[in-house]
C-alpha cells in the first residue's frame, strides 16, 4: 500500500507500549488483540512495537510481522490520525459514490490508500459499509456520514481538520 | 509401542504408531518425492508432491503428514498419483523463472530433478511471473525469491532448528513470501548467516554467495568442523583438490542439518594464498626456504645439542587444539620419550585445566558429564560465564530449543545482554568474576531450605560437611552485595534449580579464565551434586571447551602433570605402563605449565621450544613479555598453517596440513571422538604434523613407525585407558564418547550413571571466593572483559584468513554502553585508546545496548595479540593458568 512517509511519522513511546503490553496475558493468544490496541493507539504498527510485542509474547519479530501482513486490518506504515473510508459498494455507486470519492481525493490531495503529508488523513475505500440505506456513505474513524453530497464533504472533513 | 500394518504397493509392511506414510515408505526403501519435507523440522504438508493414493478410501493424501493407520492400502505410483504429481509440479513450474542455466543450485535442485523424473519439459500453462529483487547485500547468502516455491523449509530451519527466527512467512495469497520483519535485508534482521535455510532450500531461491554458477563439488568427505568444541559433523565438497563448499553432515552427527556461520562459511581459510608452503630457516634475521631434510636435521641436531648441554628440561614443547588426537599424542610422546621432559603444554590447558582439576576432584573425569543433545532434556538450565551463542552456537541452539519448545527454564547469569537473554526465564546480572558467590549462595539457600537431594547425597557423595561449611559463608544478602544481583533473584534461582526434575549447568570462559577458576568449577560441581543432578540424561555439568580439539589435546596428555588419559605423571604405575609401551620411561617430576615455560624462557632456564601449532604470542596474557621471552630462546621451532606473530619469532618454521588435509580424530566438548578425514592435499610442500613428528622422533633416536594415524590410535588405545576401546574400524561406523573401556564397550555418553570412578563416590569440595585482584580504581575505572565472537575464533589466525568472515567483521572493536560513551564524549565508531596496567591498544568504539555501567567488552579473536597485551599474568591459584578474562582499563579519546 503506497504511503507517503514523512520524517515526523507518528510513533509510540516505549512507556506507552509497556503499558499496553501489561494489559494482556503473556501468551500467544494475546497477539491479535495486542496489535489491535497498538494500532488503535498510533494508527499503525511501528517496528519498535513489533520487537516489544514479540519479546513479551515469546515470539520472533518475523512471526509478528507475518501476522501483521496476513491480516488486512493491520498497517506497517504510519497512517493518518483520521482514517476516511469511502464506500464503493453497489448502492453507493448508483447514488454517486464515485463522485464523492473523487471530490474527497481532490479535497485531501491524496489517492485511495495514501496518507497526507501532515499525517492528518488517510484515505481508503471499502466494498460496502453496511449502511446502504444511507448511501452514499463515508466513515471517518468510527463515525458514519450518510447521504453525502459535495457540500457535506467539506463540512465533515473540516470537523477533523484540527485533530 | 503399538505396531500398525498397512499395505504399501501391494506388500504388507509394519510400522510404529505415529509414523507417517512417508517415514514408513522410506524405511522400506520405497521412494516418494518431497519438496517441503525434512526430517529435522515439523511436517508442513504444503507442496503436495508427496501425494499417495489410499486405495481403500480412494483418496489422495500427503504422505509426509498422514500417519499410518490400520487397514491402509497405499499406492505410491498409481496413475492417479503420477498424474496429480505431474500437475502439481507443472503448477510450480508455471510460476518459476526459466533460469536453470543460471541457477547455482544446479543438479542439487529438487524441483528440477522432479520435473526430469516426471518427464516434464515445456509446460503449456500460462506463466505467472513473480517479481522480486535478488538480495545480495550480505557476504554469505543470496536470496532470489522469484524461485521460491513456498515450501517453508527456510522458515522452519530458522525458527525450529536454529531458534533464530529471522524469517517467517509474510503477506498472503500471491504476495506471500518468506520475509524478515519489514522485509529488511538479512544483514539488518536477526540473521546470523548459519546457512541452515540455504542447506534446506530445495530450489535455487537461497544460495551461497561464493558458489556463483561454478557448480557444486564432485566429491564429499565427511569430517569435523575445525572451530569450536561443539564438534559439528561437516561434509567437505571438493573438486579438483579444492574445497568448494561445506555442508552439514546429517548422519550420526550432533548437529543434524545445521551449522553456524563459522563452520558453514569460514572454512575458506583452507585455500587462502597466505598459507605456509615451504620449510623456512632463519638466517641472519630473515627467513630462507629450505628442504624438509635440512630443516628436520637442524631441529634434531639443535635439540640434541641443547639437551646435552643443559639437560632435557631446558626444552619445552607446545601442542595445539588445532592438531588431531594422534598428533597431540605424538607431541607429548616426542617431549617425554624423544626429548625426555614433561615440559609439554598447550593453550587448551589454560582454558581447561581448572576443569581437569575441579571436575576430576569432584567426580572423577575431566569432561562434560552428558551429551550436547541431552541439553534439550533439561528442565532447568543454569548458564554461567558463557555466551554460547557466540562461542558454541550449536550448544546455544540446544539451550534455546529447550527453552522455547520444551518448556525448560533458563537461568542466565550474564552481565551483558545478548541474543540468549530473550530466552531467559530469569536473567541474573552478576558483576564480572563473581559467579562463584552466586553459586555458593544458591547452595546456601538450597541447604537452608532443605531442598537438597538427600537420597542422592547420602548414597553417592562424601564430604557434606565441606559443603555446609562453604554454604554457611554465603548468605544470599552477602552474595547480593558481592554480585550485585538482587537477593530475591538469588533465592528464586536457587528454588527453581532445586525444584527441577532435571537440571544442568553450562559454563564457559567467564568461569575458567578467571584467577579463581578452579574454585568456581568446584562450586558448580557442588551445586550439581547437592541437587542430585548427576548421572542421567539432561542433568550434569557442561564445561564449554572452546576449541574443536581442546578436549582431545588434554586427553592425550599434552599437559605437564598428566600422561595420556589423565593418568598422573606422579603415578609410578602409569609411568611404568608407558615405559612398557614406549621402550623409554617418561620422566618422573611434573613439567612446567605454559606460563612457567615462558617465564623460564625469559629467565634462561628454558633454552628451546618446539611449538606445534600453538600461537602463544596471540593467546597468552601479556603478549609483550611473551614476545621478549621467545626472542631470547636459543632455538625456537614453530609448525603452523599460517604465518603468525609467533612463527615470525621462530628459527625454523615448518608448513603443516590443516584439518582438511589429513586423517585423524578430534574429541569434542561432549567427550565425543570423531573421525577427521583428508579431503584435499596440503598446499605446496606442507605435511601433516603426525608425519613431521614421527620423522623427528626417528631422527632423535625414538622408533616411530606409523603408517597412518590409525596406527597411532592403536597405540593411544593402549596408553590411555579411557580410549582403550577406540579404533579406526569402529570410528568408521560410529562416534564414541570416552571412557570407552574395550572393543565391546559402547562408550559413555552419560557419565556416572551408576558409579564414580574413585571409590564409587563423588566428593563435595571446599571452595574459596577470591576477589579478582584486577580491581578498578581512579586511574583504571573500567572493567574490560574479553568475549567470544560468532564470526571469529581462537587467535583469529584462521577466521581472519576467511574472506567472508573477514568481510563481515574486518576489525576488532570495543563495546561500550551509551552512558559510558557519553561520559567520555565518544561517538559510535570513533577510535579510542584503551590503557591497562600492562599495555595499551587502539580500536574503534561501538555503542552497544544492554551493557552494565563501567564494563566494556572486546571480542578477542580479531586482534588477539593486542588484546592479550592488556593483561598481566595473574594466575589461577590452583592450576597456575592465567587470567585472560577481565582487566581494569582507562579509555581515552583519540
Ligand atoms: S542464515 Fe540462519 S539465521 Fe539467517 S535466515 Fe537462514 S536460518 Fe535464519
Ligand atoms: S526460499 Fe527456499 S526454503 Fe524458503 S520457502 Fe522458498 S523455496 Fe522454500
Ligand atoms: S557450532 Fe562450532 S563446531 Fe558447529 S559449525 Fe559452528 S564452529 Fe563449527
Ligand atoms: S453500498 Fe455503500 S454502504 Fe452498502
Ligand atoms: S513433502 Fe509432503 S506436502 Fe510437501
Amino acid at each position: 500500500m503506497p504511503v507517503q512517509t514523512a520524517p515526523e511519522a507518528p510513533g509510540i513511546s516505549q512507556q506507552a507500549l509497556r503499558e499496553i503490553i501489561a494489559g494482556f496475558p503473556r501468551d500467544q493468544s494475546s497477539l491479535i488483540p495486542l496489535l489491535q490496541q497498538v494500532q488503535e493507539e498510533c494508527g499503525y504498527i511501528p517496528r519498535d512495537a513489533v520487537d516489544s510485542v514479540a519479546g513479551a509474547l515469546g515470539l520472533f519479530p518475523s512471526q509478528v510481522f507475518g501476522v501483521i501482513t496476513f491480516y488486512s486490518q493491520f498497517y506497517t506504515a504510519p497512517r493518518g490520525r483520521n482514517v476516511v473510508r469511502v464506500c464503493r459498494g453497489t448502492a453507493c455507486h448508483v447514488r454517486g459514490g464515485k463522485k464523492i470519492l473523487q471530490l474527497i481525493q481532490n479535497e485531501l490531495g491524496i489517492q485511495d490508500g495514501e496518507t497526507t503529508a501532515d499525517f492528518r488523513f488517510s484515505l481508503e475505500t471499502v466494498a460496502c459499509l453496511g449502511a446502504c440505506a444511507l448511501s452514499p456513505v463515508m466513515v471517518v474513524n468510527h463515525s458514519y456520514y450518510g447521504k453525502m453530497n459535495p457540500k457535506k464533504i467539506a463540512a465533515v472533513l473540516s470537523q477533523y481538520a484540527s485533530r | 509401542m503399538e505396531t500398525i500394518t498397512i499395505v504399501l504397493n501391494g506388500k504388507e509392511i509394519s510400522g510404529r504408531s505415529g509414523m507417517t506414510i512417508l517415514e514408513l515408505a522410506r524405511e522400506a526403501g520405497v521412494e516418494i518425492p518431497t519438496l517441503c519435507h525434512s526430517p529435522h523440522v515439523a511436517p508442513f504438508g504444503a507442496c503436495r508432491v508427496c501425494l499417495v493414493e489410499d486405495e481403500a478410501r480412494h483418496a489422495l493424501v500427503a504422505s509426509c503428514v498422514t500417519p499410518i493407520a490400520p487397514g491402509m492400502t497405499i499406492r505410491t505410483d498409481s496413475p492417479l498419483v503420477l498424474e496429480t504429481r505431474r500437475t502439481v509440479v507443472e503448477l510450480l513450474l508455471s510460476s518459476h523463472p526459466e533460469a536453470c542455466v543460471l541457477c547455482d543450485k544446479g543438479n542439487a535442485c529438487a524441483l528440477r530433478a522432479l520435473a526430469a523424473d516426471l518427464g516434464i519439459g515445456d509446460i503449456d500453462m500460462d506463466r505467472i511471473r513473480r517479481f522480486s529483487e535478488i538480495e545480495t547485500a550480505n557476504a554469505f547468502i543470496e536470496r532470489d525469491l522469484t524461485k521460491c516455491i513456498m515450501c517453508g523449509l527456510c522458515v522452519r530451519a530458522c525458527q525450529e532448528i536454529q531458534v533464530i527466527g529471522a524469517i517467517d512467512f509474510a503477506g498472503r495469497g500471491f504476495n506471500a513470501r518468506p520475509a524478515t520483519p519489514f522485509d529488511m535485508p538479512l544483514d539488518k534482521a536477526a540473521c546470523e548467516y548459519c546457512g541452515t535455510c540455504v542447506t534446506l532450500c530445495p530450489v535455487g531461491a537461497l544460495s551461497e554467495k561464493t558458489r556463483q554458477y561454478r557448480g557444486t563439488g564432485l566429491e564429499q568427505t565427511p569430517t569435523v568442523c575445525s572451530f569450536c568444541g561443539s564438534g559439528c559433523s561437516i561434509m567437505l565438497q571438493t573438486r579438483d583438490n579444492r574445497v568448494m563448499s561445506v555442508e552439514p553432515n546429517e548422519e550420526n552427527s550432533v548437529n543434524g542439518a545445521s551449522l553456524c556461520v563459522r563452520g558453514h562459511y569460514g572454512h575458506d581459510y583452507i585455500h587462502n594464498p597466505e598459507r605456509l608452503t615451504v620449510p623456512l630457516i632463519k638466517e641472519n634475521g630473515s627467513f630462507k626456504q629450505a628442504s624438509w631434510d635440512a630443516a628436520l636435521d637442524l631441529i634434531a641436531h639443535r635439540l640434541t645439542q641443547i639437551r646435552e648441554q643443559s639437560g632435557p628440561d631446558s626444552i619445552a614443547v607446545f601442542g595445539s587444539f588445532r592438531c588431531t588426537n594422534e598428533e597431540n599424542y605424538l607431541i607429548q610422546k616426542f617431549a617425554r620419550a624423544a626429548v625426555g621432559t614433561n615440559n609439554v603444554s598447550s593453550s587448551a590447558r589454560m582454558s581447561t585445566s581448572p576443569n581437569i582439576v575441579g571436575l576430576t576432584k569432584a567426580f572423577g573425569y575431566p569432561g562434560a558429564t552428558g551429551t550436547i543433545a541431552d541439553i534439550e532434556k533439561s528442565g532447568v538450565i543454569l548458564c554461567l560465564g558463557a555466551n554460547p551463542h557466540e562461542s558454541h552456537p550449536l550448544i546455544a541452539q540446544k539451550i534455546k530449543r529447550a527453552a522455547r519448545f520444551h518448556g525448560a527454564k533458563l537461568l542466565l547469569a550474564d552481565p551483558r545482554q545478548s541474543r540468549m537473554t530473550p530466552f531467559a526465564h530469569l536473567w541474573l546480572r552478576p558483576a564480572p568474576g563473581t559467579d562463584i558467590a552466586l553459586v555458593n549462595a544458591m547452595l546456601r539457600v538450597i541447604m537452608d531450605e532443605n531442598l537438597y537431594d538427600k537420597d542422592f547425597v547420602r548414597e553417592r557423595v562424601d564430604g557434606l560437611d565441606k559443603l555446609l561449611e562453604c554454604a554457611r559463608r554465603y548468605p544470599p544478602a552477602y552474595a547480593a552485595k558481592v554480585t550485585g544481583i538482587p537477593e530475591e533473584q538469588i533465592l528464586e534461582a536457587a528454588r527453581i534449580f532445586a525444584g527441577a526434575d532435571a537440571a544442568c549447568i553450562i559454563y564457559g570462559s567467564g568461569i575458567t579464565h578467571y584467577p579463581n577458576a578452579t574454585y568456581s568449577v568446584l562450586a558448580i560441581a557442588n551445586l550439581a551434586m547437592a541437587t542430585g543432578n548427576i548421572g542421567r540424561p539432561g542433568v550434569g555439568v557442561y564445561p564449554l571447551v572452546k576449541e574443536n580439539n581442546g578436549q582431545g589435546a588434554c586427553d592425550m596428555g599434552v599437559l605437564p602433570d598428566y600422561l595420556p588419559g589423565y593418568r598422573k605423571v606422579s603415578d609410578p604405575e602409569a609411568r611404568a605402563d608407558l615405559e612398557k609401551l614406549w621402550g623409554v620411561a617418561p620422566p618422573a617430576g611434573d613439567g612446567l605449565t605454559g606460563v612457567e615455560i615462558i617465564s623460564q624462557a625469559a629467565a634462561g632456564g628454558i633454552r628451546a621450544i618446539m611449538n606445534v601449532g600453538a600461537n602463544p604470542v596471540a593467546v597468552f596474557a601479556d603478549s609483550t613479555t611473551m614476545k621478549k621471552a621467545l626472542e631470547s630462546l636459543d632455538f625456537f621451532v614453530a609448525l603452523d598453517i599460517f604465518p603468525t606473530p609467533t612463527t615470525n619469532l621462530a628459527h625454523v618454521v615448518l608448513p603443516v596440513a590443516c584439518f582438511a588435509e589429513k586423517d585423524g580424530t578430534f574429541t569434542s566438548a561432549e567427550r565425543r571422538i570423531q573421525r577427521v578425514r583428508k579431503a584435499v592435499d596440503p598446499p605446496g610442500q606442507s605435511r601433516a604434523e603426525w608425519q613431521v613428528l614421527s620423522d623427528l622422533c626417528r631422527r632423535m633416536g625414538l622408533p616411530a613407525e606409523y603408517k597412518s594415524p590409525a596406527d597411532i590410535m592403536a597405540e593411544i588405545a593402549r596408553a590411555a585407558p579411557i580410549y582403550a576401546g577406540v579404533s579406526y574400524a569402529r570410528l568408521e561406523r560410529q562416534t564414541l564418547h570416552w571412557p570407552c573401556e574395550n572393543a565391546d564397550h559402547a562408550g559413555s555418553p552419560v557419565l556416572y550413571e551408576h558409579a564414580f570412578p574413585h571409590r564409587d563416590r563423588a566428593q563435595f569440595m571446599k571452595v574459596e571466593y577470591l576477589v579478582p585482584d584486577e580491581e578498578t580504581d581512579m586511574n583504571f575505572p573500567f572493567s574490560l572483559i574479553t568475549r567470544s565472537h560468532l564470526y571469529h575464533f581462537g587467535s583469529g589466525a584462521r577466521t581472519m584468513h576467511s574472506k567472508q568472515l573477514k568481510e563481515m567483521f574486518p576489525e576488532c572493536f570495543l563495546e561500550i554502553g551509551a552512558e559510558d560513551a557519553e561520559g567520555l564524549a565518544v561517538a559510535d565508531g570513533q577510535r579510542v585508546k584503551i590503557v591497562s596496567r600492562a599495555g595499551s591498544m587502539e580500536l574503534p568504539a561501538r555503542i552497544t545496548p544492554g551493557l552494565p555501567r563501567s564494563v566494556v567488552f572486546v571480542p578477542v579473536s580479531m586482534s588477539a595479540a593486542e588484546v592479550n597485551s592488556l593483561f598481566s599474568t595473574q594466575l589461577d591459584v590452583v592450576t597456575r593458568t592465567p587470567n585472560r578474562k577481565m582487566c581494569a582499563v582507562q579509555i581515552e579519546r583519540m
